[in-house]
């Protein structure tokens, strides 16, 4: 099946259906996925099965998205997700 | 998958409640949708646990609906479960329920284990699992059975780890060789271990045993891996780390339905009480899988019937005495080959009581010395230590620090951890919005 693209700040990153965003994103070698809310830190995925929150990131403007849960789509516009974000529809 | 088609066959209803978009839990994750061969890399038991999520499949209709990407966020005493899908959450009412949460892998705090690129190696797993792709120059660093699978699963991918970093001890085995009493499970777990360590020897791959003091440092996406093995000190360089204490079960849903909790000194890990059939210490739940107390994935299909039986004897369905027995007795072999590897791959003082620099709460960046000086300004436990230092009141809720903190308070105060206590869980168990709360559907 040929792969499928989303967005990723200025690059396109290819999954195949099924595949999560952290997934395909991994995949592309990229790991930094947020920085944290209290030390500013880069952080990446971490238990990449929903329970560690380490992979949230910005999607379709949505803050807080588990990376690791949310099925990768065509189009989608997935960013990082800054040190302060606010909560609720974005 | 097993409760349901045992209470399936009884002619009950059954919902089953998914966090994953597919079948098959973390163990038999994506099994059914891979080809033959690329399921034979992952070895026999995967490719039978496929074959597991397919006849779940083919079972699923009037009486057996199958919820998937369900995340559920409250379950009550009252018989009443919340949960998620995509951005709106349902309510509805439930006569019995078994819990199935599964494991979690134990944190295993150290310097720059919150790097990005420093995962756990069942994140590598699941990564290889779902995209086929396997992290490039990986160091595995711990113990327990999962690490060495991993690694040969690598090598079967054609990605070889670059090393081992092993925390077990010469000591470690000759104690827990005192654990083990042969019987057919534990010689073909024996078995399945030493045919992967040969394969990794034939691969010449680099094991290190005696690991200790591992300290990770990052720079631009590559890791050096500084460690003691043996009472030298190592230095290597790795493209990903993967960590790996062992598993404990998952506890979130036990604990907020205030299910009696016991210390396992084994597993260093609270398990709820239950009874061998997998009834928890309130009624209409029951626990099935690892969440019980780890065993395997093997001994959590026996579990998965055992919990059904014990919900159909309680509502006085008939059920085959000799079935019970015989599940029962096939699930209690697992026991002695746990007895070995919770003696053989016991968490080290050193990552699970980490030095004050550590992190050991990833969510709200608290250090381990955070939390000792929390304990010698007069906070008593884990519930206190939130308001002293937020400690598990980020998004993991606990998931991941709670172990740690137990082991932390303990040494500090100089308890046994059974009287350390855990935290309080409340719902909802996965962070959701207000919104999304004050929206839910009630489902009749």
């Amino acid at each position: 099946m040929p792969d499928q693209f989303f967005h990723f700040e200025d690059e396109k990153v290819s999954f195949e259906p099924g595949m999560s965003v952290a997934a395909a994103l991994l995949r592309a070698g990229i790991v930094h996925f947020r920085q944290t809310q209290v030390g500013n830190l880069p952080r990446g995925p971490f238990c990449m099965m929903g329970a560690c929150f380490d992979c949230l990131l910005l999607i379709d403007g949505r803050p807080n998205r588990q990376g690791c849960m949310t099925p990768a789509a065509k189009g989608m516009v997935v960013k990082r997700q800054p040190a302060q974000t606010t909560l609720g529809a974005g | 998958m097993m409760a349901a088609l045992t209470l399936l066959e009884a002619d009950c209803e059954v919902t089953v409640m998914d966090e994953q978009p597919l079948a098959g839990g973390q163990i038999y994750r994506n099994a059914a949708r891979m080809d033959l061969q690329q399921a034979a890399m992952f070895g026999r038991d995967y490719v039978a646990g496929g074959d597991l999520v397919r006849h779940f499949r083919a079972a699923v209709g009037d009486r057996l609906s199958h919820e998937r990407g369900a995340t559920v966020w409250s379950v009550t005493q009252e018989g009443e479960i919340a949960w998620s899908v995509g951005e709106t959450s349902y309510s509805r009412r439930f006569d019995a329920v078994i819990l199935a949460t599964g494991a979690l892998e134990r944190a295993m705090p150290l310097p720059g284990w919150t790097n990005p690129g420093v995962m756990t190696v069942g994140a590598a797993q699941i990564l290889m699992k779902t995209a086929r792709h396997v992290p490039s120059d990986s160091v595995l660093i711990g113990s327990g059975p999962l690490l060495y699978l991993v690694a040969t699963q690598m090598l079967e991918m054609g990605v070889p780890p670059r090393a081992l970093l092993e925390t077990q001890t010469g000591f470690d085995y000759l104690r827990a060789a005192t654990k083990l009493r042969p019987n057919i499970t534990v010689l073909s777990y024996l078995l399945k271990g030493a045919g992967m360590l040969r394969k990794l020897s034939h691969a010449r791959i680099r094991r290190h045993t005696s690991v200790s003091d591992v300290r990770i440092s990052s720079e631009n996406g590559q890791h050096r891996v500084d460690f003691s093995s043996r009472g030298n000190r190592h230095s290597i360089n790795a493209g990903h780390v993967l960590l790996h204490a062992g598993v404990h079960p998952n506890i979130q849903f036990s604990q907020s339905l205030g299910l009696d909790h016991s210390w396992n000194e084994a597993n260093q890990c609270w398990d709820p009480d239950t009874d061998a059939m997998g009834r928890s210490s309130k009624p209409a739940i029951y626990i099935a899988g690892d969440g019980a107390g780890v065993l395997g994935a093997d001994a959590a299909k026996l579990s998965g019937q055992l919990a059904a039986m014990a919900l159909l004897q309680d509502r006085e369905y008939d059920v085959d005495a000799a079935v019970v027995a015989a599940t029962l007795a096939g699930h209690r072999r697992f026991r002695t080959i746990r007895a070995f590897l919770d003696r053989l791959y016991a968490p080290k003082a050193w990552h699970s009581k980490p030095d004050d620099d550590v992190i050991i709460c990833r969510c709200e960046e608290v250090t381990a010395g955070k939390v000792r000086d929390a304990v010698s300004l007069g906070c008593l436990g884990p519930n206190q230590l939130k308001a002293f230092s937020r400690c598990g009141m980020g998004n993991c809720q606990g998931r991941y620090c709670g172990l740690t903190v137990v082991n932390l308070i303990s040494e500090t105060r100089g308890l046994p951890p059974a009287d350390v206590g855990y935290y309080r869980i409340r719902s909802p168990i996965k962070p959701i919005t207000l919104q999304e709360i004050a929206n839910h559907d009630i489902i009749n």
